[in-house]
């Protein structure tokens, strides 16, 4: 009797331990993939209040749109204090975690070295995390777009320098070669809307309150306009390196035009 | 309390359709949005040469300008500028200066092809010049 109460206490016991020992590796990812999510979302609220750098370039030759080459560049590194998490939402299933950071600060030295009076003002910025690189690619097209919202910000704000070597011929444009240069400074950059288009295009709509930003930074903008929206587009697929390889490629012998 | 509960199930929402809705290859891709900015910087080069003044039927045209978004309109501000003629040179412009100078304005008038008239004979040793015989 005793040996088979012993029998079945060991049992449960050992039923339990695999339970915990189940639930803990499960807990592991999540936890991972939460704080992954926290990570960039604290991220993202640094870049809104104490700012970042933009770099980009893009050239295209004889405006064929395979010869386009185009890089963007962020940068940010500062300390921010006082950050909450407002909204944590983990899916188990698909293990993607969603969080929404917010910071609320009275003042701050921003990437300029400034400090400025943030007079209190909430910043919310979220971001999506994952430990399974299949679920990546939506996230990817998120960040892509934001980054694009940047660099549509910027060039809206700051201005670009455009470099053009055009060929004229018979009075007909014919351009040659054009490339754009961008270098700026952002900061207090809102996210107001983003999402997913049903084809799968991440888009992020980015807006910079100017009058806010005068308010905040003493310092207007020129341009009628108080609030200068923009928006950024990602994409998940890459069908443009393929492109441009098929038009690098030299012809093959089935496409060839034989020597007669 | 239902507040906080409605923004767990919109983000629940949220994360179902980001994660249940697979990407479709054949139309979610950068190449469409590749050529979209091509087609802009196309746009704003186009705008940007048409500042130029007295371009040339044949040659080249380089510029640097600085271009500032006001929405979809371009504010373009060209800071330097040369312009090969092909054939031959133009004065090149510095900052902010045109350096074209291609012919002055056409004016209107009647041309008389008679020896006297042509270019030819004005040079030529002893012959007469334009200006002596309107004299």
């Amino acid at each position: 009797m005793l040996i088979k109460k012993i029998a079945e206490l060991t049992a449960v016991t050992l039923l339990l331990v695999l339970c915990a020992v189940t639930s803990v590796s499960a807990g592991n990812k999540e936890h991972m993939t939460i704080n992954a999510a926290k990570v960039l979302a604290e991220r993202s609220l640094l870049e809104s209040v104490y700012g970042l750098k933009v770099r980009a370039t893009e050239s295209v030759e004889n405006m064929i749109a395979t010869s386009f080459v185009g890089s963007t560049e962020t940068k940010t590194e500062g300390l921010l204090q006082g950050v909450m998490y407002e909204e944590i939402v983990y899916d188990a299933e698909k293990d993607v975690a969603k969080v929404i950071a917010t910071v609320k600060l009275q003042k701050i030295k921003n990437i300029n070295g400034e400090t400025i009076n943030l007079k209190g003002k909430t910043f919310r910025r979220v971001a999506f995390a994952t430990s399974t690189p299949e679920q990546a690619e939506p996230l990817k097209a998120l960040r892509a777009a934001e980054i694009d919202a940047y660099k549509q910000l910027a060039k809206q704000l700051i201005g670009f320098t455009l470099e053009s070597k055009t060929k004229v011929e018979n009075y007909m444009l014919t351009s040659d070669m054009i490339k754009t240069k961008l270098l700026a400074t952002l900061i207090l950059a809102e996210v107001k809307e983003y999402g997913w288009r049903s084809n799968g295009d991440a888009y992020v709509k980015m807006t910079l309150n100017l009058k806010d930003f005068k308010d905040i930074i003493g310092q207007g903008v020129s341009g009628g306009a108080r609030v200068v929206s923009v928006e950024g587009v990602g994409a998940q697929v890459d069908d443009f390196s393929e492109a441009k390889k098929k038009a690098a490629a030299p012809a093959t012998p089935e496409t060839a035009k034989p020597v007669p | 309390m239902r507040k906080s509960s409605d923004r767990i199930a919109s983000a629940l929402l949220t994360l179902t359709a980001l994660t249940a809705s697979p990407p479709a290859p054949a139309i979610a891709a950068n190449l469409d949005m590749v050529e979209k900015n091509v087609e802009e910087l196309d746009r704003v080069n186009r705008e940007a040469v048409g500042q130029l003044p007295n371009l040339p039927r044949d040659g080249t045209v380089d510029f640097k300008a600085h271009v500032t978004m006001d929405g979809e309109k371009p504010r373009i501000r060209i800071e330097e500028k040369s312009i090969l003629i092909q054939g031959g040179v133009v004065p090149t412009g510095g900052k902010d200066r045109s350096g074209v100078a291609i012919s002055s304005p056409v004016t209107e008038g009647t041309l008389d092809f008679t020896d006297t008239n042509s270019r030819v004979d004005r040079e030529k040793p002893g012959g007469k010049d334009v200006d002596q015989k309107n004299r």
